[in-house]
């Protein structure tokens, strides 16, 4: 075989994404992440988490910069959490909502990136449906301009990673010693592959993802995480367990047969919770489809942190956006 | 046209009878004697071959220069120029133009656009169904007899395994070859890369092995039942070997390709979502790389091309998913087979006879091989160190994943026809 391999040019990439250990030049993935810089983000977290709890909102931390979302797909949860920490940052903050279908027939992507940085902004939120878009736009904008993935495609979700981890950081302050289980569409889900990276890095000794065989993707060991067609077996004993919703267009494809089997097999029923740790916590990203992946007397019990989620959304990512911006 | 005399240089010719050091004495445009000047030349043109490699010109079983309809991205004039570089003097030129060639005038425009270019030879493949639409059959018999060397669907899906069949059926009766790209596309479900491990991590959509695998299992029964000439193009994984193998040891007669970039890169290679390296089968895991190789050296696949696909920058200028598939490689088809030599993968005379004349006994041609008589179509070569630098790249497409290889084979003197068509300077 050659000795020649792109693997030079990619490992400058890597490195210039993270600047210095505490600076980021754009917030893409978590994979090639130190275990020390997620612990400082989770811990400047931590410190913004006040913030909403003051009558005045706001920190002065951005004044005078400029932050557009930039979302290619449907959201609302990320969307305006990313509008409130950008706010509560004090930077100037810009919605873009593009509709993917339309630039696939005129505006090219790139011609769509010119166009806003022509307005000067500082700093992208991107959301895009194909794998590798936000890695794609960073490579391809300017010097000054930071880049946050807010979800591409099937690859990653990191910001969500990281506020699920901030959660679980709540009730488990010690990575190394739980049971966490990521249950459902994995094949499909960001969010899944940006946790699994998470959980590894942070140590998690034992990270197991549960499915029904259509929806792990075959070789899902490689990520170091234990597969389980058992839900029973999968969550028994688990400190976190994280639903993922289950999107409808998959009965359509015969991935599943259909929703009543499906929560059967796999959607949290409140007997499910006896098979838990006595701690343990229940977790969704959020559209939940309840009475699909989870039931409603689950989500909304005491054992359920989803709205948690939703808060700490906020301050994790006011940690990202401030870590990230050029000064 | 000047009469030329290649003096001492080393022939590799390994489906021929004659190699070593000769001289090989030209006039008309064929070989008219080596070693031995039969017709007293008219003041030939003297080269001086002394140290090099001198072996058939390359015939490319798959090559896309876009013309006619898509001349924004490549033309046979540009395309061209680029083949010659790579000792390259035939090319087969795959029908998914603008429009689709599935007409006799069709094959008639192409032919005369290369006639008129004159610095390669070309045999059209023309559309196995209109339109390449996987259900109607072409005209094949009329396509035939206006010179497609064999009929092809591209990357294009056959509706279903009848019409397939009959399609196999028709041509088997009229003796007429098709080229097969196997993929059954409902596996491939609109994937991109290689199902495993890179498509896990990096949640691109995946084509399994077994899409590929599939339809040759299919193809290859399909071909012991009607007796068509079935070739196999662009074979990617290691159970469609196996399947080919056991075709072969069953005396069912078909023949398989590989695309050269197969031979050096396997799914990792995608690793920072690279649209360079996006091609179509994905490059898969490493084990069918090292079964590819295996392969070759036990004959299971008999020919490499470089299944040529220029484009211009837009195309690789978006997420990965979205990139066009396709590398623009013809112009280091010859180097790279001499880095597998170099590489000590296989020895020179394999290499060679895998771009001469194994793909031209595919064909059915008088090519490949040098030999008295035959048309002087030759490709002198020199160990040189050189790197395929972005800047000097010939061909239109500058989609390579292989900017910035060093080689240390590269091609002085490409010979068509008895004309010096390429030179190094």
């Amino acid at each position: 075989m050659s000795d020649y391999k792109d693997t030079d040019l990619d490992q400058n990439i890597k490195k210039s994404d993270i600047v210095s250990q505490k600076h980021l030049r754009h917030f893409l993935d978590i994979e090639d992440l130190p275990k020390s810089l997620i612990l400082d983000i989770l811990d400047l977290a931590e410190s913004f988490a006040g913030v909403s709890g003051q009558p005045v909102k706001k920190v002065p931390l951005l004044r005078g910069k400029t932050i557009v979302n930039l979302f290619f797909e449907a959201s609302t949860r990320t969307r305006t959490t990313f509008e409130l920490a950008a706010k509560r940052l004090s930077a100037d903050f810009l919605n873009i909502n593009i509709d993917y279908s339309a630039t696939k027939k005129g505006e090219t992507l790139l011609d769509t990136l010119r166009n806003l940085e022509a307005m000067h902004c500082d700093m992208f939120i991107v959301r895009h449906p194909s794998s590798g878009a936000a890695k794609f736009i960073s490579k391809n904008v300017s010097q000054n301009i930071s880049i946050i993935n807010a979800g591409d495609g099937r690859h990653a979700h990191p910001t969500q990673a990281m506020l699920d981890i901030f959660t679980i950081r709540k009730y488990f302050p010690d990575f190394k010693k739980i049971k966490v289980a990521i249950v459902g569409d994995i094949l499909h889900s960001r969010v899944a592959r940006s946790l699994m990276h998470a959980l590894r890095i942070l140590e998690v000794p034992d990270i197991r993802v549960i499915g029904p065989q259509t929806l792990l993707p075959k070789g899902i060991e490689y990520m170091g995480v234990t597969p389980y067609v058992d839900m029973d077996k999968g969550i028994k004993d688990c400190d976190v367990v994280i639903m993922l919703r289950l999107q409808n267009e998959r009965m359509n494809s015969s991935f599943i047969p259909d929703e009543h089997e499906y929560y059967n097999l796999y959607g949290f029923s409140p007997k499910r919770l006896d098979l838990i740790s006595k701690k343990g916590i229940v977790m969704h990203p959020g559209p939940v489809n309840r009475g699909v992946e989870i039931s409603s007397e689950v989500a909304d019990g005491n054992r359920s942190v989803i709205l948690q989620q939703v808060s700490n959304g906020i301050a994790v990512r006011m940690a990202i956006l401030s870590l990230s911006m050029q000064p | 046209m000047s009469d030329l005399i290649i003096k001492s240089g080393n022939l590799v010719n390994p489906g021929g009878e004659i190699s070593g050091v000769h001289d090989i004495y030209v006039k008309d445009g064929k070989i008219i004697g080596i070693d031995e000047d039969t017709t007293k030349l008219n003041s030939p043109t003297i080269i001086d071959a002394e140290d090099r490699i001198v072996c058939p010109g390359l015939v490319d079983l798959s090559v896309r220069f876009r013309e006619p309809g898509l001349e924004k991205e490549a033309t046979i004039h540009s395309e061209s120029i680029a083949a010659v570089s790579s000792g390259v003097t035939t090319v087969c030129y795959m029908p998914d133009t603008q429009p689709i060639i599935d007409t006799p005038a069709q094959i008639k425009l192409v032919e005369d656009i290369f006639k008129g270019i004159n610095l390669c030879k070309v045999k059209v493949l023309a559309s196995l169904t209109k339109n390449l639409d996987g259900n109607r059959l072409s005209s094949m018999m009329e396509l035939k007899q206006a010179g497609a060397i064999a009929l092809t669907n591209c990357f294009n899906p056959i509706k279903d395994s009848l019409v397939l069949r009959r399609a196999m059926e028709y041509a088997s009766g009229h003796e007429i070859t098709i080229f097969y790209q196997p993929q059954n596309d409902c596996l491939a479900n609109d994937g991109c890369v290689h199902e495993g491990k890179i498509s896990n991590k990096l949640g691109l959509p995946g084509i399994p092995s077994a899409a590929e695998s599939v339809a040759v299992a299919e193809a290859i029964l399909l071909s012991k039942l009607t007796g068509v000439k079935l070739h196999l193009c662009r074979i990617s994984c290691q159970e469609s070997i196996m399947l080919i193998k056991n075709a072969h040891s069953a005396g069912i007669k078909v023949t398989a390709d590989v695309a050269i970039h197969q031979l050096f890169f396997d799914e990792n290679s995608i690793n920072n979502f690279n649209g360079d390296f996006h091609v179509i089968p994905p490059f898969r895991a490493n084990e069918d790389l090292i079964s590819i190789q295996d392969a070759m050296l036990n004959d299971t696949i008999i020919a490499v091309c470089s299944d040529h696909q220029p484009h211009n920058e837009d195309a690789k200028q978006a997420p990965f998913s979205n990139t066009q598939h396709g590398i623009a490689s013809i112009e280091i088809l010859l180097p790279l087979m001499m880095d597998l030599v170099d590489s000590n993968i296989m020895d020179i005379n394999m290499a060679i006879s895998k771009v001469t004349s194994s793909p031209a006994s595919i064909l059915g041609i008088d090519a490949g091989v040098i030999r008295k008589g035959s048309s002087a179509d030759l490709c002198i070569m020199k160990k040189e160190d050189w790197v395929f630098d972005q800047t000097k790249i010939l061909s239109s497409g500058k989609n390579n994943p292989f900017i910035g290889k060093k080689f240390s084979t590269r091609v002085d003197k490409t010979i068509c026809n008895g004309k010096i068509v390429y030179e190094n300077k």
